[in-house]
């Protein structure tokens, strides 16, 4: 068994008497935090046999509480190259340009998720791993599960926002 | 019996002996239903709370020093 360290993005901070509910629901092992920017957060460390069960298993424990749910998880993983180089942190901006055109490197950089108006936006998880095994960079390794993770708990939030998650629970097991 | 200020895992009483060293951050000491009492931040975020029992006094400390609280003081 593995224990996974993982961040959930909650809709609102809990209150004091929710927070004892979250911890009776079985949150004991996540700490509640918050960012200056008014995000709150669960930082888990939670024991499972794959990581997406681990996410799964708290996800179910922050709904047992009334008016409470994820809205992400992780750091978010679609980024700009601005944002890839500031995580980066030994990379600029130009660079990772230089290197997404194929003007350096040895090409095959990931390709965008969305591109529009001159705006591309990446997944964190791929461009990592490029720069990784492709480049030599010495960056943490990103868990591609948590990109799958975040994705599917905003497609809830905006499937449960118009009310239609039965329709898109469907969607999902066909498509 | 455990001191005013001091909580009963070492290795979350040396995290907030960390966090007492910066200005921007304050230990809390409540003993409110599950909660030992948290961690706040003059940046006014959310405050990090800390478990009187966690299943793992790691995982407190880790989030010490992973950035969930630092993070805050350094806005």
């Amino acid at each position: 068994m593995t224990t996974w360290n993982f961040r959930v993005m909650l809709n609102r901070a809990p209150s004091d008497e929710e927070m004892d509910n979250l911890y009776d629901a079985g949150l004991d092992d996540c700490a509640v935090a918050g960012g200056p920017d008014g995000s709150v957060y669960l930082t888990c460390d939670r024991a499972s046999e794959s990581f997406l069960e681990a996410i799964a298993s708290v996800l179910v424990q922050i709904r047992t509480v009334d008016g409470l749910w994820a809205v992400g998880v992780g750091q978010g993983d679609a980024v700009t190259l601005g944002d890839a180089a500031r995580r980066h942190g030994g990379r600029t901006q130009a660079s990772l340009r230089q290197l997404a055109s194929g003007q350096r490197g040895p090409g095959g950089f990931p390709p965008p998720l969305i591109e529009a108006d001159n705006i591309s936006v990446y997944s964190w998880g791929e461009v990592a791993e490029w720069l990784r095994t492709e480049m030599g960079d010495d960056i943490p390794q990103v868990n591609r599960d948590i990109a799958l993770a975040d994705a599917a708990v905003k497609l809830a939030c905006r499937a449960r926002a118009v009310h239609q998650e039965t329709q898109v629970r469907r969607l999902l097991e066909v498509a | 019996m455990v001191g005013r200020g001091r909580h009963q895992h070492n290795e979350i009483n040396g995290a907030f002996k960390r966090v007492r060293k910066i200005p921007s951050l304050s230990v809390v000491e409540s003993h409110n239903g599950h909660r030992w009492g948290w961690i706040q931040c003059v940046c006014g975020s959310t405050p990090f709370k800390v478990w009187s029992t966690p299943r793992n006094q790691e995982t407190m400390r880790k989030a010490f020093s992973n950035g969930s609280v630092s993070m805050s003081a350094a806005a």
